[in-house]
C-alpha cells in the first residue's frame, strides 16, 4: 500500500515535470507602445515657424504665401512673377531627442525641396549649407538651426504654385 | 528505506522543476527570455513598455512626442536575450500597420530569429505616425523552444 502511494506520488511528480516542460514549448505575451503625436514645434526633431509665412497646419509645418494662411493680415496676397524673394529664418530646426540627457546626441538633418524653391541653413550671407534644393546640416540640442527660403519666380505662371519639402534626420553628425 | 529513496527522487524532481524559475530577474522575463531596452523611450519597470509621452519617467522636459504623418526609426529599441539553457525561436509580431520591426535595413510587420543559449538580439522599431493625438499600439512576442524552422 505504501509502495503504491509512493508510486502514485512519483507519477504525480512526473506529470508535473511533463506539464512544466510543455509550458516551455510555446509562450506568447503582449506589450504596448504609447506615443504622443504632437505638433512639429514640440516633437523630437522640432520645426518651429519663425515667420508669419510659416504656420502649423494640423501640427504640420506649412509655408504658405496666400490669403489661406491664418496669419494673412489682409494685404500682400503673394509674390509677383519674375521676382526673386529671399526669406531668412523661415523656421528653426532643433534637436529635442531625449538621448541628449546623457551627453551630446547630434542629428544630421537633410532637407530636399521641389523645383523653383531653394533652401539654405543659417544666414543668407554666410550659410552653413546651401542654398540649393538639397542640403544637410548637423543639429545639436539647444542649438537650433534656422532655415531660409529663396523663391525664384522667374518665368512662373500666375496662380497657385505648390512644392513639397521633405525633412530627414539621421542620428549622428553629418559626415 | 524505499520511502527515503522515493522522497529523494521526488525532491530531485521538485528541484528540477524549480531550476528554470531561479533565472527570473528583475527585467521583463517571458519564459526565460529577457525583454529590455537601453533607450530612454522605454520603461523597464514590470512589463517593458515603449512610452513616448510626458508620462515616461525619462521625459527630460523637451520633445514631448512625434509629429504627425512621419516615419521614425529607433535602432535597437528592444533587446531580447535568451537565458534558458536551450535555444529558442522568438517571433515579434505587430498588431498594427503603424508599427514594424527591423534587424537590418528592411522593416517588417513580423520578424523571427533564433537565439542560442545566452545570445541576445537588438531589434529596431519603426513607427508611422498618423494624426495628432495619442497613439496606442500593441505587439506580441512568441517564444518557442528550439530554433526557428
Amino acid at each position: 500500500m505504501k509502495k503504491l502511494a509512493g508510486l502514485l506520488l512519483l507519477i504525480v511528480g512526473l506529470t508535473l515535470t511533463i506539464g512544466a516542460g510543455a509550458n516551455f514549448r510555446y509562450y506568447e505575451a503582449e506589450r504596448s507602445i504609447t506615443v504622443n503625436i504632437t505638433s512639429d514645434d514640440n516633437e523630437f526633431i522640432d520645426l518651429t515657424p519663425l515667420q508669419p509665412y510659416a504656420y502649423l497646419n494640423n501640427g504640420k509645418l506649412t509655408i504658405e504665401m496666400s490669403p489661406n494662411n491664418p496669419n494673412y493680415p489682409g494685404y500682400g496676397d503673394g509674390m509677383s512673377v519674375n521676382t526673386i524673394y529671399v526669406f531668412e529664418e523661415m523656421f528653426n530646426v532643433s534637436n529635442e531627442l531625449w538621448e541628449n540627457e546623457n551627453g551630446d546626441f547630434p542629428v544630421c538633418v537633410q532637407i530636399s525641396i521641389g523645383d523653383g524653391v531653394e533652401v539654405f541653413a543659417g544666414d543668407y550671407d554666410n550659410p552653413i549649407s546651401g542654398p540649393g534644393t538639397q542640403l544637410q546640416f548637423t543639429v545639436y540640442h539647444d542649438e537650433p538651426v534656422p532655415v531660409g527660403f529663396i523663391f525664384n519666380n522667374t518665368d512662373k505662371e500666375m496662380g497657385a504654385q505648390q512644392v513639397q519639402m521633405s525633412i530627414n534626420a539621421v542620428a549622428g553628425a553629418c559626415e | 528505506m524505499k520511502k527515503i529513496i522515493i522522497a529523494i527522487i521526488l525532491l530531485l524532481i521538485a528541484l528540477g522543476l524549480r531550476a528554470p524559475a531561479i533565472s527570473v530577474m528583475a527585467a521583463d522575463t517571458i519564459s526565460g527570455v529577457l525583454l529590455y531596452s537601453t533607450s530612454p523611450y522605454a520603461k523597464n519597470e514590470g512589463n517593458l513598455t515603449i512610452d513616448i509621452t510626458e508620462n515616461n519617467p525619462n521625459y527630460p522636459g523637451y520633445g514631448n512626442g512625434l509629429s504627425p504623418g512621419s516615419v521614425y526609426r529607433f535602432d535597437g529599441l528592444l533587446t531580447i536575450e535568451n537565458s534558458n539553457d536551450f535555444p529558442v525561436c522568438v517571433i515579434l509580431e505587430s498588431q498594427s500597420d503603424l508599427v514594424k520591426f527591423y534587424t537590418d535595413d528592411q522593416s517588417l510587420p513580423a520578424i523571427s530569429f533564433t537565439l542560442d543559449v545566452n545570445e541576445s538580439m537588438s531589434v529596431g522599431v519603426e513607427l508611422n505616425t498618423a494624426e495628432l493625438g495619442l497613439m496606442e499600439e500593441y505587439y506580441s512576442i512568441q517564444i518557442m523552444e528550439g530554433g526557428c524552422q
